[in-house]
């Protein structure tokens, strides 16, 4: 068994004056020891920081996080600070909830490892957007992360759920903290070390890209023919690649930093099956966003594409692989078979009144296609895909007749193209025709189209 | 395409890390079980180097080992796949021949063997000792290879008769001390923390906090019936 700084059986208590005991050690990283601890309430992790680190700043940064008591349970969030009573074991530590099992680390996504087999295009596309959300809610309480990178998210390959730890290292915007991150994440004008320079929301957003680009394309936006004429990678290396010489793959308006197709076919082969919605947000964020902080793209743009990207997804209809397509473009060829891809018929959706009304976007409606509550709202504040309101399934005697199913609470109107109405309550189902129009309540409506 | 991944592409490109062991095994090292607390240390380090490595897609890291008495060897002489590494003990043999560790070192530092990309490499030194041989020439000959110039050194003394300056030259670098290590609980600390350099070579922090600049963390001596002096 592994040494820790703290023993099994050894018990801490808690701000509160509440005893936990330690268990067993789940690994170490940059600043402390993780372990398991018993409480009243149950398991906990407990993350104790080595001796030297366990400074006054960090406890203050602590302190602030725990007092905003948050529970959001997209987040390891520190619950409640820990000493220990005898005081043999100096510093301080912190608890936060136990990661579940369902969760996997991102780097062994990367390594594409069997046990994350179950990933599909969709669940990177949540998982995309989860991302996304989450931290749009930290940015939204004036909270930076400044350390975003592939060992803080964790991921569940079969619901694209994802799981924020690490939040220790997040402050409030403004707010002076030690660390500024990883290199290969780091934001150009933090690697170069620039004079006002500060890790912060304006850095994380650039971050968030890096961290993006990896989890859709499992390739780094900046390593391309210009990393592989380095032979050695350290940190003058990388200080060039990330900061002063800094070059997107696909820049359009600078060649230098292309991918090699013999040696980075992963890329390659990952950004031609990106519809241009995603690809042009990766190219505004990592060439104008490069130099330009402000011009970087904002949360609220990530999530809106790839709402729109997870919508329309479509089947391959020779060999059944998921294809991100472009929303309202025309159909791709498939990425495994190279066959066209068939589109299936799409809702156009609007929701909201008056001048709240939003833009039209399109859901395919492929077998077993969903709504959810967030397609139904002008502004949702997060995507909840347990929350089903409506699905595309098949009549039950008729086999190839389609219809959508009213899975929400209300009842909803549909008008057909011959002009009859017809209320469909929940639980019922009407059958897909060419311009159905569907109002859903609340301003909400579609309309089927070929 | 991935073989198992319904995904296009395939697992993300990575560079070799090549990790060296430089390992004191002098005469002095068998005295009061030190070489037994080492191969334990190294033992017991290895689940932490394998999460180290697993926590950078970027890197595949690959373990070597020297030891030197009199002369030196390969006591592992395959660059090994980490998740693949075991350890066999290690044994004293004499003097403290730390100039011929450093020409072996310095031989698999040359392109070929190295490959003509990866990350820096990691050395790794462990003494109790003076070293008995030229250790400069052999400190140079590592310094004259392109690979060995770029390493990311840490480097550990055991106990109060190790060369601390000799060790703090090896680390080219005024602002790193050696580690120290005066028993058993932080020896195998030590060995933990240094084995986890890989991630200094794969992945900086930019702000130095990698694990190289910093200080190990310090497992407390317990007391539990160890002895404390050696």
């Amino acid at each position: 068994m592994v040494n820790g700084m703290l023993a099994p059986g050894q018990t801490l208590v808690t701000e509160e004056g509440e005893r936990v005991k330690v268990a067993e050690m789940f690994g170490s990283g940059g600043q402390g020891e993780v372990y398991r601890v018993h409480t009243r309430k149950g398991d906990r992790a407990l993350k104790w920081y080595y001796p030297q680190l366990a400074d006054a700043r960090q406890r203050q940064i602590l302190d602030g996080l725990i007092g905003c008591s948050w529970s959001d349970d997209r987040f390891l969030w520190p619950q409640t600070v820990v000493v220990d009573p005898d005081g043999r074991h100096p510093g301080f530590g912190y608890l936060m909830n136990v990661r579940p099992d369902r969760f996997h680390d991102l780097p062994a996504l990367f390594r594409r490892e069997p046990e994350l087999a179950a990933t599909t295009q969709r669940t990177l596309i949540m998982a995309a957007l989860h991302t996304v959300e989450a931290y749009r809610a930290l940015h939204g309480k004036g909270i930076a992360y400044r350390d975003i990178n592939w060992g803080n998210i964790f991921f569940d390959p079969r619901t694209g759920d994802v799981l924020v730890c690490d939040n220790d290292n997040a402050v409030f915007e403004g707010e002076d903290a030690g660390v500024t991150g990883t290199m290969d994440f780091m934001a150009p004008e933090l690697v170069r070390g620039d004079h006002g320079g500060r890790p912060g929301i304006q850095t994380d957003l650039h971050s968030l890209a890096v961290l993006l680009f990896l989890l859709l394309m499992n390739h780094h936006p900046l390593e391309g023919a210009l990393a592989l004429r380095i032979r050695c990678m350290d940190e003058k290396a990388r200080k060039k690649l990330y900061g002063t010489d800094p070059v997107f793959l696909y820049d359009p308006g600078d060649a230098r930093n292309r991918p090699v197709p013999e040696e980075q076919q992963t890329v390659v082969a990952t950004w031609n099956a990106l519809p241009p919605l995603l690809r042009d947000l990766f190219v505004q964020t990592f060439t104008d966003g490069l130099r330009h902080p402000a011009r970087r793209v904002r949360e609220g743009q990530w999530r809106d594409a790839l709402s729109e990207v997870l919508d329309t997804i479509c089947l391959c209809a020779s060999c059944g692989r998921q294809n991100l397509t472009e929303p309202e473009g025309p159909a791709p060829r498939c990425w495994g078979c190279g066959n066209r891809v068939d589109l299936p018929p799409r809702l156009q959706l609007t929701t909201g009144t008056a001048t709240s009304r939003s833009r039209p976007r399109s859901l395919r409606l492929g077998p077993q296609a969903r709504m959810y509550v967030h397609h139904l709202a002008v502004e949702a504040e997060r995507h909840d895909f347990t929350a089903v309101v409506a699905e595309v399934t098949e009549h039950p005697r008729q086999r190839g007749r389609f219809g959508i199913t009213n899975r929400s609470a209300d009842r909803w109107t549909a008008r057909r193209a011959d002009g009859s109405v017809h209320e469909v309550d929940p639980g019922r189902t009407v059958a897909l025709s060419t311009g159905l129009q569907l109002e859903f309540g609340g301003g909400a409506e579609a309309v089927v189209r070929d | 395409m991935s073989d198992t991944f319904d995904l296009p592409g395939g697992s993300m490109a990575s560079r070799p890390v090549h990790f060296i062991w430089l390992l004191d095994c002098s005469g002095s090292m068998g005295v009061n079980g030190k070489i037994a607390e080492l191969n334990f240390a190294i033992r017991e380090a290895v689940p932490e180097m394998q999460s180290a490595a697993r926590s950078n897609p970027g890197a595949t890291l690959l373990v070597r080992a020297v030891s030197f008495a009199s002369g030196a060897s390969w006591h592992i002489d395959e660059p090994t796949p980490v998740d693949q590494f075991t350890w066999e003990d290690l044994h004293t043999y004499g003097g403290t021949d730390m100039g011929a560790a450093f020409r072996l070192a310095a031989g698999a530092l040359q392109t070929p063997p190295m490959p003509q990309r990866a990350l820096p490499p990691v050395l790794a030194l462990v003494s109790d000792g003076q070293p008995t041989d030229d250790w400069r020439a052999g400190l140079r000959a590592v310094d004259d290879t392109p690979w060995g110039r770029r390493a990311v050194r840490v480097a550990l003394a055991i106990g109060d008769d190790a060369d601390k300056s000799m060790l703090k030259e090896f680390l080219a670098n005024p602002e790193l001390e050696p580690l120290q290590a005066k028993n058993p609980r932080q020896l195998a600390a030590a060995i933990r923390w240094m084995s986890t350099a890989v991630k200094a070579a794969s992945t900086p922090k930019a702000d130095g906090a990698g694990p190289v600049q910093a200080p190990p963390p310090v497992a407390l001596d317990k007391g539990e019936g160890e002895d404390p002096i050696w």
